[in-house]
């Protein structure tokens, strides 16, 4: 069903995915959730507003597994690319879930640039949503030998292949057990790793254990934690975590980075990875910008 | 049908199915109007008459004219006033939709169907409401209703509404919606059921307890457990027990937790402003979604004494302090995957400010 979004995207075509959507259905996108017609009407105007100042929209990988079906999308013009995550939880032809993820920063910037020519770029857009309120709770970050922590195999759908298990597995210790030796095993000179607009592992641009540590320095107390894993042979979408404390102006404040990572994989090696974390979102609920 | 498909096809209905439903009936529902095919049908389709066609008389049709109405803000006893403050909930929010997330029910001797709705709604602050004047502003909010139904109408509810979530979208403050709240007095059968259920809660006495079909006894068992180790004995490293290590957990004013160190976290922090709570499970229901996965309905109860966590509520402390709530788990593999839990922090607040409940002297 992420076709009906190409068809929203690509052809303006708002029917199809009206009439996919059910009267319970949700929609999350800029971490609120949407219900019901006006909502997810408004939505699909922002939606089209957005893709009249791109040229083209391209789908660059997917993954389905079950109900459940993701892919990242990359917006493009001459100046820049937008990445954006969707995932949709359908069957038939009925749509009850949409998930979406989007660099908001980067819109941002492309969006009001070509809103007013010369306007400064500014990181707010007049019709990204409220995210819904949050409260944090403090807990325990350790990992304690006899408390329990979700691990790709707790996640992963019972079918996926140990190859694909054992790869995610490799993945989520380099991420979540800051594991930079790990690295090298996995990632190559041509895997493309983008986190956001910024694109790592590149000539002038940090690498993947530089860029790690940084994250690790810049979040203190961090917890790691899976919500979904969906993936196949050579792709997977990893829905992650973290929570942390974050150095700002007003002090130490406890955050929470909900991550969406799209990654594709071949010959047990990462081949491409995404990373969306939505920036006005964050900003909007923490008041802090986004420590990367 | 079967019920396991029933569950499945309320999650998956298009609202022109809910509404003309194409199953066969599966549930004899003696007394129910000849068109109900099941209670959840029967909870779906008059909630959306009174709600979303604004019929709002067709209460007089769905309700017994006596019927208790118990939520942690108020009483209502009678369908005179089940209408009046459908009416004015409609003049405050102009568009709500009552948007059906699951129907949990039982099936209960002599012809008494007792059903736990989970309803999320969106809707836009037109009118001065229970929270004070109109802000403009459109908020969701989560609502478990159980009911109790028989011969075609509701004749007991209990009602929670996550509204400390909503206010913070509609840009109230906890405080200053709990003290609009508090200015109105309460009646004394209010008063006198709120004292009874935090002296029932205190002594670990439920109110009833149904007998479940043995295929859900384990089921019953497991909530049980639930609340007596997590709530009652605070064993926290048992929450891999009960929850998937993903399992995510929606908890009253923006609460989210994921995975067990974030949903022990959120657990200790809020029994810290009550930390000589005890839970008490009043009512169980179970409909089996499909062969993996059971959906679970709970109500139940929560006393002890007030602990300010913030100093500003510091002039509660030691105050008894009681709370009826509502979970709704989806079990797989025998663990809970998604938990959604509804109490009204707003009437909680407003109920210490009132000095309720008031304890009796032993």
């Amino acid at each position: 069903m992420l076709s009906t979004i190409q068809q929203l995207l690509e052809k303006q075509d708002t029917q199809t995915l009206t009439a996919a959507l059910l009267h319970s259905s949700r929609w999350l996108l800029g971490e609120r959730l949407h219900y019901g017609p006006i909502q997810q009407r408004g939505l699909m105007a922002n939606w089209l507003d957005i893709t009249t100042r791109f040229e083209t929209v391209e789908l660059c990988a997917k993954v389905q597994s079950g109900d459940v079906e993701a892919g990242v999308f990359c917006l493009s013009s001459a100046s820049t690319s937008t990445y954006f995550i969707a995932q949709c939880e359908h069957r038939n032809d009925a749509i009850k879930q949409l998930l979406q993820w989007v660099d908001s920063a980067s819109l941002a910037g492309h969006y009001n640039t070509k809103e007013a020519p010369g306007y400064d770029n500014s990181m707010s857009l007049p019709f990204w949503p409220e995210p819904d309120p949050l409260q944090l709770s403090e807990f325990d970050p350790q990992l304690h030998l006899k408390t329990t922590h979700a691990g790709i195999s707790d996640v992963v759908a019972s079918n996926t292949s140990d190859k694909s298990k054992a790869l995610l597995s490799q993945w989520w210790q380099v991420w979540q057990g800051f594991d930079t030796a790990g690295i090298k095993e996995l990632y190559s000179d041509a895997t493309h790793i983008s986190v956001n607009s910024q694109v790592l592992n590149k000539e002038g641009s940090p690498s993947i254990s530089s860029w790690l540590t940084q994250l690790e320095g810049k979040l203190h107390r961090r917890y790691c934690q899976l919500e979904q894993v969906i993936a196949d042979e050579s792709n997977a979408l990893v829905r992650w975590r973290i929570d942390a404390d974050l150095k700002t102006d007003n002090g130490l404040i406890r955050v929470r980075l909900p991550i969406a990572t799209m990654l594709t994989f071949n010959d047990n090696k990462i081949t491409n990875e995404y990373w969306v974390v939505d920036s006005i979102a964050f900003e909007k609920r923490f008041g802090a910008l986004l420590p990367f | 049908m079967s019920e396991t498909s029933i569950a499945k096809t309320v999650y998956w209905q298009p609202l022109n199915d809910m509404l003309d439903p194409a199953r066969s009936k599966t549930q004899t529902l003696a007394g129910f109007d000849e068109e109900f095919v099941d209670l959840a049908d029967y909870i779906l389709r008059i909630t959306h008459r009174i709600w979303e066609q604004k019929n709002i008389g067709a209460c007089y049709d769905y309700y017994a004219d006596y019927c208790p109405v118990h939520t942690l803000g108020g009483y209502a006893d009678s369908v005179d006033v089940v209408v009046q403050n459908t009416l004015k909930t409609i003049a405050a929010f102009p568009d709500r939709s009552l948007i059906g997330e699951d129907v949990i029910y039982r099936e209960e001797a002599n012809d008494v169907y007792y059903s736990s709705h989970r309803i999320t709604s969106i809707m836009t602050n037109k009118g001065p409401s229970e929270f004070g004047a109109p802000t403009g502003k459109t908020g969701r909010v989560t609502t478990i209703a159980d009911c109790m139904c028989r011969d075609n109408k509701i004749f007991y509810e209990w009602l929670m509404r996550d509204n400390s979530f909503l206010i913070a979208q509609l840009g109230i403050e906890l405080d200053d919606a709990a003290a609009f709240q508090a200015k109105f007095p309460v009646s004394s059968t209010f008063t006198q059921w709120l004292n009874e259920e935090y002296a029932r809660t205190c002594a670990n006495e439920a109110s009833r307890w149904e007998v479940l079909p043995e295929q859900d006894k384990q089921w019953g068992d497991f909530a049980k457990s639930w609340a007596d180790q997590i709530f009652n004995k605070r064993m926290f490293n048992k929450l891999s027990d009960f929850y998937k290590p993903n399992a995510s957990v929606q908890w009253p004013g923006g609460r989210q937790a994921t995975g067990n160190a974030a949903i022990g976290g959120m657990f200790i922090k809020y029994l810290a402003s009550c930390p000589d709570a005890n839970m008490v499970v009043d009512h169980i229901c179970v409909t089996h979604y499909d062969d993996n996965r059971v959906n679970i309905a709970l109500r139940w109860g929560l006393a002890g004494h007030y602990n300010a966590t913030q100093s500003k509520y510091a002039q509660f402390n030691q105050q008894p302090h009681y709370i009826l709530g509502a979970t709704h788990f989806e079990i797989e593999d025998g663990v809970i995957v998604k938990e959604f839990t509804v109490f009204d922090e707003v009437a909680a607040l407003a109920n210490l400010m009132r000095k309720l409940p008031q304890a009796t002297e032993a």
